[in-house]
């Protein structure tokens, strides 16, 4: 395989970035480690959004979708069924995919706007639901889970981090590959894709699996790392934007970007709540300015591509 | 056996039969053309062969296997493989990913490219003369190299029928000699092709057999020759254009009257980015004159007349009538007489024709524009038939009629013309130039033309400009061109 | 049979409203191919600084209404001049990819809006005061006036819209501007003037609609995702860039809502709006009445 000089870049960067997140606890407090905790989970929603986005062609507008029935299937049948926490993200996850592979058939027969608001409107119907069936969801408190992935805040940490590390590794891997050249080809143009003789379904099918395959087990650890599932957790319309503000603004299509976007977001968030109720509008003022001024996200200004 | 058996073809849109009851037939190792006026449904038949568009009712046998219900990526494993009228290229890839693309098998666990991908694509990039442009950008390049890039996308798959629209659109005759040299000798014995192009010399030189569609339905198949004798064929398609093969009468265009200077351009220099498009180029057009540009594909001739119309950036000066255009907007351009047919069309694609027509009568009153209309109806019959019909679902040449007629709508004093000929049936062509000459010499209107087509060009204007690498290399009166320069652009 | 005559004049009313709130989206989409997320803050906006000047400057209401419109204007060409115009002229964003900038840009606008609005004005929503006052007794139950003109003027001014949009120039302009900038341009006609006209109508748009609707319900900023969400499932249905189409959606929407809050219960009512939507995009892409 060929390098180019913008994949070495990324390779150093990558690797920079992988020592400072496990270097990083030692020198933190255990309050900022748990906010990086959630970023780092946060990050993977961001990934996981970026492929269908910057990959798939999918402007989709609903990941919590996706997220929001990984984590609540998740924290069911550990509230409702006591499943052991390993059964019950496994099973989470395997939900999750079932609902991406349902969002299929709309991505294939719907224009850009129109599929971002089916996504959006499977967002606002899972939020009916849970509010319908508060007596097992616990409504719009959410609910308090019985298990915890693991007591201690390290622990919980390097396991956030080692699944960024194991999706960001799959989804480097797919987009690097044949695989993620033929995404990008049947984005641009299915028609001319299937011309090439590819079956464009197959790709759908792999992409939306993929992504929501990490969004679900990212959303169960999720919610069993901070002991409740609530629709403002995992499911809520300001969770969506930020994911998509993250992923802009890191820098589409690198997968580092998103990781970047979600750590900006999470942090400057924090970092900005002096400002009591402008904090929001502050992180949005600072995105803008990024969105103007630096298209291609923080990931491109680091590694400058073409 | 036949490697293609099409019987009883019917496909519809709306209320128009698009192809009607098509029966045809194709060996292995034949190489078919496929012609016909401009809307006549070649573009469709191809689709319903590839499976863009379903038919009505109809068989298609391709390999003894019934697939006219396949989706298309099965068709192509099958080995077919589509050149497309309009060009869709990844504009986030690099040519030579948009070539390996089509080498990639379509395996969805295929973690690894091919060890020899790389090399296989350098090679078909090689064989369509693209090796110096394999890490360009599809959208940065010139028209030419994009058709050269779809058609090396299609060989790659080598397939056992290649299908292609219109590869030879917007190419100079030396460019389309080069590039039927390339794909025959890239051709494998077997393979059938099946070639729809309205350039007759080519299509006649490259073909062992000939259909001809009128109105959706055949009308013609066979030899070339007896095909191109037919008459019906002959009144559809080719018009008299056929016994003008013979390249060149003295132009037809009138001496310019008065010696009212129009245009006065001096562009020192055009660049996009770092690549400069256009140096030093010079030309004054007086009022009542024909002039052409022309050259090879990626000359620089799209980018002078944007930069007339104001679409682009440049250094230099613009003058019209002794004003400079410089700081002016395109509008405001427009608004001094002048009316522009680009190369992109540019047209309204979701509004039916009539509106199309309409925003370019926007500034008449009421009666001049119904009296335009009438005109440019009588110009392109068929833009009447179809006009309430959405511009996007027009056929190529439809577009182009469109295109040209909305232009003509703007009763402007300098009509500016970049390729009107590209994907137009010689009979259209013979009315294009009949209705620009009338234009020209009864109303006095001065044009501009930029034009592939030399034949054309040469036939109207009475004076040419030779744009080479971005400079004019040559210019002066048609009968010298002809003599200086001629030979090596009418091969 | 009260109930019937409640749900059929309820419905009426709640859809007339509806239809005019999305009739700005629509606009901005059909004409701009925008989808601007931040239509929601916009009605807010309008309604909270009418209210405001309304209240604390006791203002008289037209007086009130017309500032309140104004900043929804202002707000509107500030769009266009920091966002919209130069994510349209950057050489850096890929032409391919400028929808999803121009959305991304709007979605942080609309947080920075509603950001502001909860800062300044508070969160606890605001209501517009009756523009006039008593009721009606029409087919056994009473409506009152307000109500009745609330709905009059949105049907009016969709009308004027329609008209606008599919019958004058610079409303086939503004069409054909969404089609090819180019091509209006060599039409001769000046695309940054239309921009300029379109926005107005955009901002005048929004802001009445936005003090209509708090006249009715109230508004507060924390609404504004909400109202987006409607507006955006209107003209979707009706199928994107056709006035006609979100007006007829505006009334399916309504008229669903209004049913299932008054025959099952209100904390379902969007429930088969949605459903609605999903089956019709389903069966036809393109929306009821889309061009494409
Ligand atoms: N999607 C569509 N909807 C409606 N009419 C269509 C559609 N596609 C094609 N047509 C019509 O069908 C007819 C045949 O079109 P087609 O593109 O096959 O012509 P063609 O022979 O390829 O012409 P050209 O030489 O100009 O490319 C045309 O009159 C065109 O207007
Ligand atoms: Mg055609």
């Amino acid at each position: 395989m060929r390098f180019s000089p913008s994949s070495r870049n990324l390779l150093t960067f990558c690797t920079l970035l992988l020592i400072t997140l496990v270097c990083l606890p030692w020198f933190l407090s255990l309050y900022i480690a748990g906010m990086l905790t959630i970023a780092l989970y946060f990050s993977v929603f961001t990934m996981s959004w970026d492929l269908l986005f910057g990959y798939s062609g999918e402007v989709n507008f609903g990941p919590t979708f996706l997220i929001g029935i990984g984590a609540y299937a998740a924290a069911l049948l550990n509230v409702n069924a006591g499943l052991p926490v390993f059964a019950c993200v496994l099973l989470g996850t395997l939900t999750a995919v079932l609902a991406g592979l349902l969002l299929v058939a709309p991505a294939l027969r719907l224009r850009g706007p129109y599929f971002c608001l089916i996504t959006l409107v499977s967002v606002l119907v899972l939020q009916e639901f849970i509010t319908i069936f508060a007596q097992y969801t616990g409504g719009e408190i959410g609910m308090t889970l019985p298990g915890v992935l693991s007591a201690s805040g390290m622990v919980n940490y390097y396991l956030a981090l080692a699944l960024v590390c194991v999706s960001a590794g799959v989804f480097l891997g797919i987009t690097s590959s044949p695989v993620g050249l033929i995404l990008q080809a049947g984005a641009q143009d299915p028609v001319a894709a299937e011309s090439l003789g590819f079956n464009i379904v197959k790709y759908k099918v792999l992409a939306f699996s993929l992504s929501a395959f990490f969004s679900g087990l990212s959303g169960a650890m999720l919610v069993f790392y901070m002991g409740t599932a609530s629709v403002s957790i995992v499911v809520s319309v300001s969770v969506i934007l930020q994911i998509i503000i993250a992923a802009i603004i890191g820098g589409r299509r690198t997968i580092v970007g998103p990781i970047l976007g979600s750590l900006f977001i999470i942090i400057t968030g924090q970092w900005l709540q002096y400002l009591g109720q402008l904090d929001y509008a502050a992180v949005a003022i600072l995105a803008l300015i990024i969105l103007l001024f630096f298209p291609d996200g923080i990931a491109g200004i680091i590694l400058r591509r073409h | 056996m036949a490697l293609l058996e099409v019987s009883g073809l019917n496909k519809r849109f709306g209320g128009i039969r698009a192809v009607k009851d098509v029966d045809l037939s194709v060996q292995e190792g034949q190489i078919v053309g496929l012609i016909g006026p401009n809307g006549s449904g070649k573009s469709t038949l191809l689709k319903l062969l590839t499976g863009v568009h379903k038919p009505n009712s109809g068989s298609i046998r391709f390999d003894g296997r019934e697939i006219h219900n396949w989706p298309i990526n099965k068709r192509i494993k099958q080995g077919m493989a589509i050149v497309f009228q309009h060009s869709r290229p990844l504009h986030r890839q690099t040519v030579l990913d948009n070539i390996k693309l089509a080498l990639l098998p379509d395996r969805v666990f295929n973690i690894h490219y091919p060890g020899d991908i790389e090399a296989k694509a350098l090679q078909a990039a090689r064989l369509l003369g693209l090796e110096d442009v394999v890490d360009a950008y599809p959208g940065s390049l010139p028209f030419g190299y994009i058709r050269r890039m779809e058609v090396a996308k299609a060989l790659a798959l080598s397939p056992r029928l290649l299908l292609m629209d219109e590869p030879f659109a917007g190419l100079t005759p030396s460019e389309v000699g080069e590039l039927a040299e390339l794909i025959l000798s890239a051709r494998h014995e077997k393979q059938a092709i099946v070639l729809v192009d309205h350039n007759v010399k080519a299509v006649y030189s490259f073909v062992n057999r000939i259909i001809a569609l009128y109105v959706g339905a055949k009308i013609a198949d066979g030899e070339p020759r007896e095909v191109m004798a037919n008459a019906e064929v002959r009144r559809v398609f080719l018009g008299k254009s056929m016994d003008e093969g013979q390249i060149l009468q003295p132009s037809m265009a009138s001496e310019p009257g008065g010696d009212n200077l129009l245009l006065d351009l001096d562009i020192e220099s055009l660049k996009y980015g770092k690549a400069e498009i256009l140096r030093n180029v010079s030309i004054r057009i007086r009022e009542g004159e024909f002039a052409s540009i022309v050259g090879l594909n990626g000359a620089g001739k799209s980018s002078l007349m944007k930069a007339v119309t104001g679409l682009v950036n440049y250094t230099g000066d613009v003058k019209w009538r002794g004003m400079s255009t410089k700081r002016m907007t395109t509008a405001q351009i427009i608004r001094l007489g002048i009316a522009f047919a680009p190369e992109t069309r540019e047209l309204f694609h979701h509004m039916s024709v009539k509106e199309n027509l309409e925003m370019g009568g926007e500034r008449l009153n009421r009666h001049e524009l119904e009296a335009r209309l009438e005109d440019v109806y009588a110009l392109f019959p068929i833009l009447r038939e179809r006009v309430a019909q959405p511009a996007y679902t027009l056929s190529g040449g439809e577009q182009q009629m469109l295109t040209i007629g909305r232009a003509l709508m703007q009763a402007p004093s300098l009509l500016i013309l970049d390729e009107p000929t590209l994907g137009l049936a010689p009979v259209v062509l013979e009315a294009i130039s009949e209705a620009l000459l009338k234009l020209h010499q009864s109303r006095g209107l001065t044009i501009l033309l930029a034009e592939q087509n030399l034949h054309f060009a040469l036939k109207l204007s009475n004076s040419i400009y030779l744009l080479d690498h971005g400079s004019i290399s040559w210019h002066g009166a048609v009968a010298d061109f002809v003599q200086e320069v001629g030979d090596k652009f009418l091969v | 049979m009260q109930l019937f005559w409640e749900i059929l004049v309820n419905g009426f009313i709640v859809s007339s409203i509806y239809a005019l709130g999305a009739m700005g989206f629509s606009l901005i989409f059909g004409t701009a191919g925008i989808l601007n997320l931040a239509h929601g803050a916009y009605l807010v906006l309008a309604a909270i600084v009418a209210w405001f000047f309304i209240s604390y400057f006791k203002l008289p209401l037209p007086a009130g209404l017309a500032i309140g419109i104004l900043a929804s204007v202002l707000f509107s060409y500030l769009l266009f001049f920091l966002l919209v115009n130069p994510i349209d002229k950057s050489k850096r964003i890929p032409e391919e990819e400028k929808a999803i900038f121009v959305l991304t840009a709007t979605l942080l606008w609309s947080i920075i809006i509603e950001g502001m609005l909860d800062y300044v004005f508070g969160s606890t929503p605001v209501v517009i005061p009756p523009f006039v006052s008593g009721s009606m007794h029409v087919f056994e139950i009473s409506v009152t006036y307000n109500m009745i003109i609330l709905a009059m003027i949105s049907l009016l001014i969709i009308g004027l819209l329609w008209f606008a949009i599919n019958r004058t120039r610079p409303g086939k302009m503004l069409l054909a501007a969404s089609m090819s900038r180019t091509g209006v341009a060599i039409m001769g006609i000046e695309l940054k003037r239309v921009y300029l006209l379109l926005w107005g109508i955009y901002g005048i748009l929004a802001g009445i609609s936005g003090v209509l609707l708090a006249a009715f319900l109230g508004a507060s900023a924390r609404a504004a995702p909400e109202l987006t969400g409607m507006a955006f499932s209107i003209v979707v249905l009706g199928g994107l860039g056709s006035i006609t189409g979100s007006f007829f959606a505006s009334y399916i929407i309504g008229y669903l809502g209004t049913l299932t809050a008054y025959l099952i219960s209100p904390s379902y009512t969007p429930l088969p709006a949605f459903f609605v939507l999903v089956v019709i995009l389903l069966l036809r892409p393109q929306g009821l009445f889309g061009r494409f």
